[in-house]
Protein backbone atom coordinates (compact mmCIF):
# COMPACT_ATOMS: atom_id res chain seq x y z
CA UNK A 1 0.00 0.00 0.00
CA UNK A 2 1.39 3.41 -1.09
CA UNK A 3 2.67 5.84 1.70
CA UNK A 4 1.07 4.13 4.48
CA UNK A 5 3.18 1.79 6.64
CA UNK A 6 2.89 -1.58 8.54
CA UNK A 7 2.59 0.55 11.50
CA UNK A 8 -0.08 2.73 10.68
CA UNK A 9 -2.47 0.14 8.81
CA UNK A 10 -1.89 -2.19 12.31
CA UNK A 11 -3.34 0.56 14.61
CA UNK A 12 -6.66 0.06 15.90
CA UNK A 13 -6.90 4.06 16.52
CA UNK A 14 -6.60 5.65 12.77
CA UNK A 15 -9.93 5.27 11.48
CA UNK A 16 -9.92 4.60 7.79
CA UNK A 17 -11.24 7.18 5.20
CA UNK A 18 -12.81 5.62 1.76
CA UNK A 19 -12.74 7.44 -1.62
CA UNK A 20 -14.81 6.79 -4.41
CA UNK A 21 -14.12 8.71 -8.02
CA UNK A 22 -16.50 8.01 -10.74
CA UNK A 23 -14.90 9.98 -13.93
CA UNK A 24 -18.47 11.07 -15.47
CA UNK A 25 -18.94 14.41 -17.35
CA UNK A 26 -19.39 16.08 -13.80
CA UNK A 27 -16.96 13.62 -11.97
CA UNK A 28 -18.40 12.38 -8.36
CA UNK A 29 -16.29 12.93 -5.23
CA UNK A 30 -17.43 10.98 -2.13
CA UNK A 31 -15.58 9.87 0.66
CA UNK A 32 -16.72 8.04 3.76
CA UNK A 33 -16.72 10.31 6.44
CA UNK A 34 -18.64 13.49 7.25
CA UNK A 35 -18.05 17.37 5.84
CA UNK A 36 -15.88 18.21 3.09
CA UNK A 37 -12.30 16.41 1.95
CA UNK A 38 -10.24 17.96 -0.13
CA UNK A 39 -7.74 16.17 -2.17
CA UNK A 40 -5.19 17.10 -4.01
CA UNK A 41 -5.02 16.23 -7.59
CA UNK A 42 -2.85 13.09 -8.77
CA UNK A 43 -2.87 10.15 -11.09
CA UNK A 44 -6.66 9.01 -10.56
CA UNK A 45 -8.33 12.06 -9.85
CA UNK A 46 -6.16 14.45 -12.08
CA UNK A 47 -8.04 17.48 -11.27
CA UNK A 48 -7.93 17.16 -7.67
CA UNK A 49 -11.34 18.23 -5.81
CA UNK A 50 -13.96 18.63 -2.83
CA UNK A 51 -15.07 15.05 -2.01
CA UNK A 52 -18.31 15.03 -0.14
CA UNK A 53 -19.03 13.03 3.15
CA UNK A 54 -22.25 12.68 5.22
CA UNK A 55 -23.59 9.42 5.28
CA UNK A 56 -23.42 9.18 1.44
CA UNK A 57 -22.51 5.84 1.56
CA UNK A 58 -25.00 2.72 2.80
CA UNK A 59 -22.89 -0.15 2.37
CA UNK A 60 -19.94 -0.18 1.07
CA UNK A 61 -18.73 -4.27 -0.28
CA UNK A 62 -15.83 -6.18 1.05
CA UNK A 63 -13.93 -5.04 -2.13
CA UNK A 64 -11.49 -7.85 -3.70
CA UNK A 65 -8.85 -7.48 -6.24
CA UNK A 66 -9.01 -9.61 -9.12
CA UNK A 67 -6.11 -11.78 -9.93
CA UNK A 68 -5.51 -13.28 -13.77
CA UNK A 69 -7.41 -11.16 -15.35
CA UNK A 70 -11.04 -12.84 -13.15
CA UNK A 71 -14.03 -10.82 -13.72
CA UNK A 72 -15.16 -9.35 -10.47
CA UNK A 73 -18.51 -6.91 -9.77
CA UNK A 74 -19.43 -5.00 -6.76
CA UNK A 75 -22.19 -3.18 -5.75
CA UNK A 76 -21.70 -0.12 -3.97
CA UNK A 77 -25.02 0.76 -1.90
CA UNK A 78 -25.79 4.92 -1.60
CA UNK A 79 -28.47 6.75 0.43
CA UNK A 80 -31.08 6.93 -2.32
CA UNK A 81 -32.25 10.87 -0.71
CA UNK A 82 -29.18 12.59 -0.99
CA UNK A 83 -29.47 15.46 -4.09
CA UNK A 84 -26.26 13.79 -5.33
CA UNK A 85 -27.06 10.20 -5.45
CA UNK A 86 -30.11 10.99 -7.23
CA UNK A 87 -28.62 13.24 -9.65
CA UNK A 88 -26.57 9.91 -10.47
CA UNK A 89 -29.51 8.10 -10.51
CA UNK A 90 -31.74 10.06 -12.48
CA UNK A 91 -30.34 13.06 -14.56
CA UNK A 92 -26.87 11.54 -15.32
CA UNK A 93 -27.95 8.15 -15.51
CA UNK A 94 -26.78 7.92 -19.45
CA UNK A 95 -23.24 9.10 -18.27
CA UNK A 96 -22.98 6.38 -15.65
CA UNK A 97 -22.64 3.93 -17.41
CA UNK A 98 -19.47 2.79 -18.80
CA UNK A 99 -17.86 5.73 -16.78
CA UNK A 100 -14.79 4.52 -15.02
CA UNK A 101 -14.60 4.23 -11.31
CA UNK A 102 -12.16 4.49 -8.77
CA UNK A 103 -11.68 2.93 -5.09
CA UNK A 104 -9.15 4.25 -2.62
CA UNK A 105 -8.17 4.39 1.15
CA UNK A 106 -6.12 6.24 3.54
CA UNK A 107 -5.81 6.62 7.31
CA UNK A 108 -6.96 9.33 9.36
CA UNK A 109 -3.91 9.85 12.17
CA UNK A 110 -5.18 11.26 15.51
CA UNK A 111 -5.93 14.68 14.58
CA UNK A 112 -8.19 13.49 11.82
CA UNK A 113 -5.59 14.23 9.15
CA UNK A 114 -4.74 11.77 6.60
CA UNK A 115 -1.40 9.79 6.99
CA UNK A 116 -0.62 9.21 3.64
CA UNK A 117 -1.86 10.17 -0.10
CA UNK A 118 -4.90 8.15 -1.43
CA UNK A 119 -3.59 4.64 -2.27
CA UNK A 120 -6.09 4.25 -5.18
CA UNK A 121 -6.42 0.24 -5.20
CA UNK A 122 -9.36 -0.75 -6.98
CA UNK A 123 -10.96 0.34 -10.51
CA UNK A 124 -13.86 -0.67 -12.21
CA UNK A 125 -16.42 0.25 -15.26
CA UNK A 126 -20.39 1.60 -13.58
CA UNK A 127 -23.20 -0.32 -14.94
CA UNK A 128 -26.66 1.61 -14.79
CA UNK A 129 -27.32 2.18 -10.94
CA UNK A 130 -30.78 0.94 -9.68
CA UNK A 131 -32.80 2.36 -7.09
CA UNK A 132 -34.39 0.21 -4.24
CA UNK A 133 -37.03 0.96 -1.53
CA UNK A 134 -36.68 -1.31 1.77
CA UNK A 135 -38.98 -1.31 4.57
CA UNK A 136 -42.65 -0.87 5.62
CA UNK A 137 -42.62 0.97 8.14
CA UNK A 138 -41.14 4.73 8.91
CA UNK A 139 -38.52 5.48 8.11
CA UNK A 140 -38.57 3.56 4.88
CA UNK A 141 -34.77 2.76 3.73
CA UNK A 142 -34.29 4.18 0.27
CA UNK A 143 -30.62 3.32 -1.33
CA UNK A 144 -29.44 3.74 -5.12
CA UNK A 145 -27.01 0.65 -5.66
CA UNK A 146 -24.37 0.84 -8.42
CA UNK A 147 -23.19 -2.38 -9.97
CA UNK A 148 -19.35 -1.56 -10.57
CA UNK A 149 -17.17 -4.51 -12.28
CA UNK A 150 -13.55 -4.89 -13.26
CA UNK A 151 -12.31 -3.74 -16.56
CA UNK A 152 -11.63 -5.43 -20.02
CA UNK A 153 -14.10 -7.76 -19.81
CA UNK A 154 -17.62 -7.91 -22.17
CA UNK A 155 -20.07 -10.58 -22.69
CA UNK A 156 -18.94 -13.84 -24.14
CA UNK A 157 -19.96 -14.35 -28.03
CA UNK A 158 -19.79 -17.23 -30.22
CA UNK A 159 -17.34 -16.56 -33.01
CA UNK A 160 -18.80 -16.43 -36.88
CA UNK A 161 -17.48 -19.46 -38.36
CA UNK A 162 -20.28 -21.23 -40.66
CA UNK A 163 -19.92 -20.27 -44.56
CA UNK A 164 -23.72 -19.62 -44.37
CA UNK A 165 -25.11 -16.52 -46.25
CA UNK A 166 -26.41 -15.02 -42.46
CA UNK A 167 -22.88 -15.37 -41.37
CA UNK A 168 -21.57 -14.17 -43.97
CA UNK A 169 -23.68 -11.21 -44.26
CA UNK A 170 -22.89 -10.64 -40.43
CA UNK A 171 -19.44 -9.61 -41.46
CA UNK A 172 -20.17 -7.86 -44.44
CA UNK A 173 -23.22 -7.04 -45.30
CA UNK A 174 -23.41 -6.91 -48.91
CA UNK A 175 -21.41 -9.80 -49.94
CA UNK A 176 -23.95 -12.59 -51.35
CA UNK A 177 -20.82 -14.84 -51.69
CA UNK A 178 -22.42 -17.64 -49.09
CA UNK A 179 -25.81 -17.17 -50.47
CA UNK A 180 -26.02 -20.28 -52.22
CA UNK A 181 -24.29 -22.65 -49.85
CA UNK A 182 -27.77 -24.04 -48.24
CA UNK A 183 -28.52 -25.19 -52.04
CA UNK A 184 -25.49 -27.18 -51.49
CA UNK A 185 -25.99 -28.92 -48.64
CA UNK A 186 -29.82 -30.06 -48.76
CA UNK A 187 -28.94 -33.60 -47.36
CA UNK A 188 -27.47 -32.23 -43.79
CA UNK A 189 -29.01 -30.99 -41.13
CA UNK A 190 -27.63 -28.59 -38.61
CA UNK A 191 -28.11 -29.23 -35.25
CA UNK A 192 -29.52 -26.55 -32.83
CA UNK A 193 -27.70 -26.25 -30.60
CA UNK A 194 -25.01 -27.45 -31.06
CA UNK B 1 -31.78 33.90 5.76
CA UNK B 2 -31.77 31.02 8.22
CA UNK B 3 -33.84 31.20 11.47
CA UNK B 4 -32.39 31.43 14.38
CA UNK B 5 -33.81 29.06 17.44
CA UNK B 6 -34.85 31.71 20.19
CA UNK B 7 -33.79 30.25 23.58
CA UNK B 8 -34.77 33.19 25.07
CA UNK B 9 -38.29 32.58 24.39
CA UNK B 10 -37.74 28.69 25.05
CA UNK B 11 -35.21 28.28 27.73
CA UNK B 12 -33.96 24.47 27.86
CA UNK B 13 -34.20 22.97 31.48
CA UNK B 14 -31.81 20.24 29.81
CA UNK B 15 -29.38 21.04 27.43
CA UNK B 16 -27.03 18.54 25.56
CA UNK B 17 -24.45 19.47 23.14
CA UNK B 18 -22.53 16.31 21.95
CA UNK B 19 -20.12 15.37 18.62
CA UNK B 20 -21.74 12.15 17.31
CA UNK B 21 -19.93 9.86 15.57
CA UNK B 22 -19.76 6.63 13.79
CA UNK B 23 -17.81 3.94 15.68
CA UNK B 24 -17.15 0.25 13.82
CA UNK B 25 -15.65 -2.62 15.34
CA UNK B 26 -14.31 -5.75 13.57
CA UNK B 27 -15.76 -8.11 16.47
CA UNK B 28 -14.56 -9.34 19.65
CA UNK B 29 -11.38 -10.74 18.95
CA UNK B 30 -10.45 -14.34 21.11
CA UNK B 31 -8.66 -11.81 24.01
CA UNK B 32 -7.68 -8.45 24.56
CA UNK B 33 -10.10 -5.19 23.76
CA UNK B 34 -11.79 -5.12 20.15
CA UNK B 35 -10.74 -2.58 17.84
CA UNK B 36 -13.38 0.19 17.22
CA UNK B 37 -12.37 3.20 15.33
CA UNK B 38 -14.67 6.00 14.46
CA UNK B 39 -14.72 6.51 10.45
CA UNK B 40 -16.79 8.88 10.19
CA UNK B 41 -13.77 11.56 10.12
CA UNK B 42 -14.35 13.92 12.99
CA UNK B 43 -18.15 13.73 13.92
CA UNK B 44 -21.28 15.90 13.51
CA UNK B 45 -22.86 18.01 15.94
CA UNK B 46 -25.92 16.69 17.69
CA UNK B 47 -27.88 19.11 20.64
CA UNK B 48 -30.94 17.86 22.14
CA UNK B 49 -33.11 20.48 24.67
CA UNK B 50 -35.65 19.47 27.14
CA UNK B 51 -37.38 22.74 26.64
CA UNK B 52 -39.23 24.37 30.26
CA UNK B 53 -42.61 23.93 31.01
CA UNK B 54 -45.16 25.24 28.12
CA UNK B 55 -48.05 27.26 30.01
CA UNK B 56 -49.48 29.80 28.75
CA UNK B 57 -51.65 29.89 25.10
CA UNK B 58 -49.31 32.03 23.66
CA UNK B 59 -46.12 30.15 24.16
CA UNK B 60 -47.72 26.85 23.38
CA UNK B 61 -48.72 28.72 19.78
CA UNK B 62 -45.40 30.11 19.15
CA UNK B 63 -43.78 26.76 19.89
CA UNK B 64 -46.34 24.97 17.48
CA UNK B 65 -45.49 27.44 14.48
CA UNK B 66 -42.05 26.99 15.04
CA UNK B 67 -42.86 23.15 15.04
CA UNK B 68 -44.42 23.34 11.55
CA UNK B 69 -41.57 25.83 10.41
CA UNK B 70 -39.02 23.60 10.70
CA UNK B 71 -41.13 21.11 8.27
CA UNK B 72 -39.64 17.84 9.35
CA UNK B 73 -36.39 18.75 9.44
CA UNK B 74 -36.40 20.14 5.76
CA UNK B 75 -35.34 23.84 6.48
CA UNK B 76 -31.85 24.48 8.66
CA UNK B 77 -32.11 26.59 11.53
CA UNK B 78 -29.10 28.24 13.25
CA UNK B 79 -28.94 26.68 16.95
CA UNK B 80 -27.11 29.30 19.48
CA UNK B 81 -25.14 27.07 22.21
CA UNK B 82 -26.22 28.83 25.87
CA UNK B 83 -23.12 28.38 27.54
CA UNK B 84 -21.68 30.31 30.63
CA UNK B 85 -18.30 28.78 30.30
CA UNK B 86 -16.95 31.36 27.46
CA UNK B 87 -14.08 33.27 28.04
CA UNK B 88 -16.11 36.56 29.26
CA UNK B 89 -14.06 39.16 30.45
CA UNK B 90 -13.16 39.54 34.50
CA UNK B 91 -15.50 41.80 36.50
CA UNK B 92 -18.02 41.53 33.16
CA UNK B 93 -20.97 43.22 34.05
CA UNK B 94 -22.71 44.22 30.77
CA UNK B 95 -21.65 45.12 27.22
CA UNK B 96 -20.59 48.84 26.63
CA UNK B 97 -23.53 50.68 24.97
CA UNK B 98 -22.88 53.29 22.51
CA UNK B 99 -24.92 56.29 20.68
CA UNK B 100 -24.50 57.66 17.31
CA UNK B 101 -22.07 60.10 16.51
CA UNK B 102 -23.77 63.09 17.29
CA UNK B 103 -24.78 60.98 20.89
CA UNK B 104 -28.29 60.60 20.08
CA UNK B 105 -29.97 57.78 20.77
CA UNK B 106 -32.37 55.64 18.37
CA UNK B 107 -36.00 56.85 17.96
CA UNK B 108 -37.16 53.99 20.59
CA UNK B 109 -34.13 55.30 23.22
CA UNK B 110 -31.89 52.23 22.22
CA UNK B 111 -28.36 52.55 22.14
CA UNK B 112 -25.71 49.82 20.19
CA UNK B 113 -23.99 47.32 22.42
CA UNK B 114 -20.65 46.47 21.42
CA UNK B 115 -19.18 42.90 21.57
CA UNK B 116 -17.33 41.40 24.60
CA UNK B 117 -15.41 38.79 23.09
CA UNK B 118 -13.48 39.44 19.66
CA UNK B 119 -11.08 36.66 18.65
CA UNK B 120 -10.43 36.32 14.51
CA UNK B 121 -8.93 33.26 12.95
CA UNK B 122 -4.90 34.12 12.56
CA UNK B 123 -3.13 32.51 9.20
CA UNK B 124 -3.88 29.79 7.29
CA UNK B 125 -7.29 27.69 8.16
CA UNK B 126 -8.47 25.39 5.45
CA UNK B 127 -10.64 23.02 5.06
CA UNK B 128 -10.32 19.93 7.26
CA UNK B 129 -7.54 21.46 9.43
CA UNK B 130 -7.51 20.92 13.55
CA UNK B 131 -5.36 23.02 14.97
CA UNK B 132 -4.89 26.84 13.80
CA UNK B 133 -4.28 30.15 15.29
CA UNK B 134 -6.50 33.06 16.81
CA UNK B 135 -5.70 36.53 18.21
CA UNK B 136 -7.62 37.91 20.97
CA UNK B 137 -8.50 41.96 21.13
CA UNK B 138 -10.97 41.90 23.66
CA UNK B 139 -11.98 39.22 26.41
CA UNK B 140 -10.51 37.07 28.10
CA UNK B 141 -7.77 34.14 27.56
CA UNK B 142 -9.12 30.93 26.38
CA UNK B 143 -8.32 27.75 28.25
CA UNK B 144 -9.93 25.25 26.17
CA UNK B 145 -13.20 23.54 26.21
CA UNK B 146 -14.60 26.45 24.87
CA UNK B 147 -17.21 26.54 21.85
CA UNK B 148 -16.77 28.82 19.27
CA UNK B 149 -18.48 29.63 15.52
CA UNK B 150 -16.68 30.60 12.08
CA UNK B 151 -19.04 32.01 9.36
CA UNK B 152 -18.48 30.99 6.35
CA UNK B 153 -19.94 31.24 2.58
CA UNK B 154 -20.72 27.99 1.99
CA UNK B 155 -21.74 26.52 4.74
CA UNK B 156 -22.78 29.42 7.30
CA UNK B 157 -22.18 29.11 11.15
CA UNK B 158 -20.75 26.11 11.86
CA UNK B 159 -19.75 24.87 15.71
CA UNK B 160 -16.31 23.97 16.69
CA UNK B 161 -14.96 22.60 20.48
CA UNK B 162 -11.54 23.60 21.09
CA UNK B 163 -9.68 20.48 22.80
CA UNK B 164 -6.39 22.08 23.87
CA UNK B 165 -4.77 25.15 23.92
CA UNK B 166 -1.18 24.37 22.69
CA UNK B 167 0.87 27.53 22.64
CA UNK B 168 0.16 31.02 24.04
CA UNK B 169 2.26 34.19 22.41
CA UNK B 170 0.64 37.34 24.11
CA UNK B 171 -2.65 37.41 22.49
CA UNK B 172 -1.99 34.60 19.74
CA UNK B 173 -3.32 31.14 20.85
CA UNK B 174 -2.60 28.11 19.17
CA UNK B 175 -5.51 25.43 19.36
CA UNK B 176 -6.56 22.13 18.55
CA UNK B 177 -10.20 21.53 18.42
CA UNK B 178 -12.56 19.27 16.70
CA UNK B 179 -14.85 18.95 13.98
CA UNK B 180 -12.03 19.53 11.88
CA UNK B 181 -13.15 22.44 9.38
CA UNK B 182 -16.11 22.33 7.54
CA UNK B 183 -14.78 24.81 4.77
CA UNK B 184 -12.00 26.98 4.19
CA UNK B 185 -11.59 30.42 6.34
CA UNK B 186 -10.19 33.59 5.27
CA UNK B 187 -6.83 35.06 7.50
CA UNK B 188 -9.34 37.56 9.68
CA UNK B 189 -12.44 35.42 9.80
CA UNK B 190 -13.99 36.52 13.16
CA UNK B 191 -14.07 33.21 15.44
CA UNK B 192 -17.56 34.00 17.71
CA UNK B 193 -16.98 32.95 21.63
CA UNK B 194 -19.75 35.22 22.33
CA UNK B 195 -22.46 33.83 20.83
CA UNK B 196 -21.35 30.16 19.38
CA UNK B 197 -24.50 28.19 17.19
CA UNK B 198 -24.16 25.79 14.20
CA UNK B 199 -26.49 25.31 11.18
CA UNK B 200 -28.90 22.43 12.42
CA UNK B 201 -32.09 20.68 11.05
CA UNK B 202 -34.30 18.68 12.84
CA UNK B 203 -33.32 15.39 14.20
CA UNK B 204 -35.57 12.69 12.00
CA UNK B 205 -34.82 10.34 15.05
CA UNK B 206 -36.83 12.45 17.19
CA UNK B 207 -39.18 14.18 15.27
CA UNK B 208 -42.70 13.29 17.01
CA UNK B 209 -41.21 14.76 20.68
CA UNK B 210 -41.14 18.34 18.71
CA UNK B 211 -44.94 18.38 19.33
CA UNK B 212 -46.27 19.11 22.73
CA UNK B 213 -48.46 16.99 24.13
CA UNK B 214 -50.97 19.19 26.00
CA UNK B 215 -52.25 17.93 29.56
CA UNK B 216 -54.66 19.89 31.84
CA UNK B 217 -54.99 22.88 32.44
CA UNK B 218 -53.31 23.96 29.47
CA UNK B 219 -49.32 23.01 29.21
CA UNK B 220 -47.06 20.93 27.77
CA UNK B 221 -43.05 20.21 27.69
CA UNK B 222 -41.83 19.58 24.15
CA UNK B 223 -38.01 18.14 23.60
CA UNK B 224 -35.83 19.15 20.62
CA UNK B 225 -33.17 17.52 19.18
CA UNK B 226 -31.19 18.86 16.10
CA UNK B 227 -27.82 17.66 14.09
CA UNK B 228 -26.00 19.23 11.72
CA UNK B 229 -26.68 19.60 8.37
CA UNK B 230 -24.74 19.91 5.35
CA UNK B 231 -26.95 20.78 2.50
Amino acid sequence: MTGLTQDQLRSDRNPPAWFFFMQTDTPVRIWSGVGDFRLPSDSVDTAGGVYRGLGIFVQIPSIRVPLNGAMIRHEFALSGVTAEVLRLANADRATVRGAEVFWGLTMLGPDKQPMASVAWFWNGVADTPKAARTGSQQPVTRTVSLSVGTGEVGRKQKNLWRWTGIDQRLRSPTDAFCDRVVLYNSQTTERWPT
Amino acid sequence: MIETFQNTLFPSVGLQWALAGTVVTGGQPISGPPPAPDISGGGWWTAQCDIKLLTSTAEIRMWRALAVRLGSGAVPIVVPVIDVAQPWPAGFTGAALVPHSDGSPFSDGSLYETGIISYAVTGDASLRATSMQVTRSMGSAIKGGEFFTLTGPTYGDRLYLIGAVTDVDGDLFSISFLPPLREDYADGTFADFQKPRCTMKLSASALSSIWPKIERPYRGQPSITFEETFS
